[in-house]
């Protein structure tokens, strides 16, 4: 308890509170416009947190990702389009009561239950972290091949429709670790005799290129839309015994959103479609759902904001990153030299109980943001996206050349900006490239680590039982999205409500 | 009437087949092109140091293979037309719209870009960020003179003051 008040005490220390506003502000604004997104907002805020120390750089990019999962609503609420995917459940019966005129009660069960669900989802964090953090301590090459084999089957989770083209993209996310010198025989490789690329190519770039440069790109060539949204909030606010008449909601939709957050791949869009469909399941007028029912608002907006604390687990405990907003959480940790796995709970426990308490203080300040700028936001949401993503191209940009203050590394956000188009464009989803990348060194450098322990057999896999359990957990990975197709198909059934939901928003779902 | 009109989507059903057909082969043939590229080069990898473990070579070849694999099944995939097959076509297709315009677009786009991190260096943040900006604002839509001059200038102004005097860090000067 001690460790969690010294963490509020560092939270709160007026360079860290200021980190936290600002990640509120910008997470609220990147989750609010349609085209940005938690991912687009924290790649955006990477390179200025190259110059904050790591603490206040961590907590600046929390804030974000909490509030960008609340700020998602607004727009969802106000003009029918969710600003984020995973605020695709709250438009169903958002905007029903938006249409009514009830726009303000509608946002104000989104703040308190998006602001219930981060609290529950923190609480979720530090009952986890630690005894996940102290069973990972056991782990040696061949436990981390594995767990790498294991991140890597996350991709047959992240590869929407077409698992073939998932999985050649985390191929290709693979090759681009290759690229530079061998970590262990410092050999270079595909560099073709470059000095430029002996370093490799960089996470932050391609994170950078992929998630900011390739959005905005699109929006230059004309495939975004390029109608800025209309529409207005009116409407009372809800009444305090309203919202706390939503408590079970709430618990239920945060208890899911816990635990399909966890699980790396799965992510906020799959927690709050199935939060929202679940609740429309127990409810006694299943009916009357997507009519504008205020626990239809509830249950998504609790899920996906509670997805947040528990995505940090895998994280935090095992360097895997469940979802593309969590991959550029990885890279700010990287660049600010903390590395995430099970030593840090020992060696930057300050940090991680700063990071406790910051969960806290960025949820009050989400609600606080949130509350106080829901006039505001309405107004920023209608700026044209042929003036936001100009900016969002040159931000990203002259943060890139920030990293190290070498052109190289803009024109390396520029190239992956360009593949990120290309792959787009032929439904190559991204997340799996960035997987890859990320996942490449702890699966090649541990496999010839393991190998050169066990003289070259490869019994030492299927020796050790963790290992052998995280092989097994990756195959059943890997194959569970094909036998669920086969299932599915199998059975002729009309479709429920929240595939269909999600099925309509294909590329959003690749993103998050 | 119906007949002609059916034979005109028989037509452009066929045209966009084809189109697709041709993008998917390229796919193909671009994962072949680089899971070939990655085989040359990794002929001229040292061996491994350690007795009984791989060595550098190993996971690009495992990787190319791979990668020759998938292109092979694309290839496949575009012999025979499946459903789903059919289905991914017509996706591509849609995605594709007026394809010729918005691939310039995004082209002139790249292109000025690439011109502003060229230019970057030699011209300086100050006076290259603003071009930046008004030129994709440009070519993203917008035509109020207004907003093409002022946005830019505060833009710059922004990046002056956050990144140069704030964060300290040292941008392109310029001249």
């Amino acid at each position: 308890m001690s460790a969690f008040l010294d963490g509020l005490l560092t939270a709160l220390q007026p360079g860290n509170l200021a980190a936290l506003l600002a990640g509120s502000l910008l997470g609220v604004f990147a989750g609010a416009m349609p085209g940005l997104s938690s991912t687009v907002g924290l790649a955006l805020v990477l390179p200025v947190t190259f110059a904050l120390d790591p603490t206040p750089a961590l907590l600046m990019m929390v804030s974000i990702y909490m509030a960008a999962e609340y700020g998602g609503s607004i727009t969802a609420i106000a003009i029918g389009v969710p600003g984020s995917s995973p605020a695709l459940a709250t438009t169903f019966d958002g905007h029903a009561m938006t249409r009514r005129g009830e726009a303000g009660r509608a946002l104000g069960i989104s703040l308190f239950s998006s602001m219930s669900g981060g609290l529950l989802g923190t609480v979720l964090l530090v009952l986890a972290l630690g005894p996940l953090s102290r069973a990972a301590i056991a782990f040696g090459p061949a436990e981390y091949f594995g767990l790498g084999v294991f991140g890597l089957s996350i991709v047959a989770n992240l590869v929407g429709r077409d698992p073939f083209k998932g999985i050649v993209s985390a191929l290709l996310g693979l090759l681009f670790f290759v690229v530079g010198l061998d970590v262990l025989t410092g050999a270079p490789r595909l560099t073709f005799g470059t000095t430029a690329l002996m370093d490799g190519l960089g996470l932050v770039p391609m994170l950078i290129g992929f998630f900011a440069i390739a959005e905005a790109l699109e929006a230059v060539s004309g495939r975004r839309g390029s109608a800025s949204p209309r529409g207005g909030i009116a409407g009372a606010l809800p009444k305090a015994r309203e919202l706390f008449g939503l408590w079970r909601t709430i618990l239920r939709g945060s208890a899911i959103g816990g635990l399909i957050g966890a699980i790396p791949g799965a992510g906020a869009t799959i927690a709050s479609i199935v939060a929202w469909n679940e609740e429309r399941r127990v409810s006694k007028a299943p009916e009357r759902f997507g009519t504008g029912v205020p626990a239809g608002i509830a249950a998504p907006e609790a899920a996906n904001n509670s997805c947040v604390g528990a995505a940090m687990i895998p994280l935090l405990a095992l360097g895997i990153p469940g979802s593309a907003s969590a991959a550029v959480l990885l890279g700010g940790l990287t660049v600010q030299g903390v590395a995430p796995g099970p030593l840090l709970m020992t060696e930057r426990s300050e940090l991680v109980y700063a990071l406790y308490a910051g969960f806290v203080v960025a949820v009050l300040l989400m609600l606080a943001v949130g509350r106080l700028g829901i006039p505001l936001w309405t107004r920023v949401v209608r700026l044209r996206p042929s003036i936001l993503m100009p900016l969002v191209v040159a931000i990203s940009l002259v943060g890139t050349f920030s990293l190290r203050g070498n052109a190289a590394d803009a024109w390396a956000a520029l190239f992956f900006g360009l593949v990120g188009v290309a792959m787009l464009r032929g439904g190559y989803p991204l997340a799996p490239a960035v997987l890859g990348l990320i996942l490449g060194p702890m699966i090649e450098t541990n496999y010839r680590r393991a190998l050169s322990l066990s003289s070259g057999s490869h019994s030492i896999f299927l020796e050790s039982p963790i290992s052998l359990v995280l092989l097994l957990l990756a195959a059943v990975s890997f194959a569970a999205p094909a036998i669920r197709r086969r299932v599915m198909s199998g059975r002729a059934r009309a479709p429920e409500v929240g595939s269909d939901a999600h099925d309509n928003e294909p590329r959003q779902e690749e993103r998050e | 009437m119906g007949s002609s009109g059916g034979v005109e989507r028989e037509r452009s059903r066929g045209s966009a087949g084809g189109t697709a057909h041709l993008r998917l082969l390229a796919e193909a043939g671009l994962l072949a092109v680089v899971a070939v590229g990655v085989l040359l080069d990794s002929r001229s990898y040292p061996g491994s140091l350690a007795e009984g473990a791989p060595g550098p070579a190993f996971f690009p070849r495992l990787l190319a293979l791979l990668l020759m694999g998938c292109a092979a099944w694309l290839a496949v995939r575009v012999a025979q037309p499946s459903p789903d097959f059919d289905a991914i076509r017509s996706r591509g297709n849609a995605a594709s719209g007026s394809g010729a315009g918005r691939g310039a677009r995004l082209g002139l786009g790249a292109a000025w870009i690439a011109a502003f991190l060229l230019a970057w260096p030699r011209v300086g943040t100050i006076v290259s960020t603003p071009l930046l900006v008004a030129g994709l604002m440009w070519l993203t839509g917008e035509r109020s003179p207004l907003a093409l001059i002022s946005i830019p200038i505060a833009f710059a102004a922004f990046i002056y003051l956050v990144f140069m005097v704030a964060l300290g860090v040292p941008l392109p000067a310029g001249f």
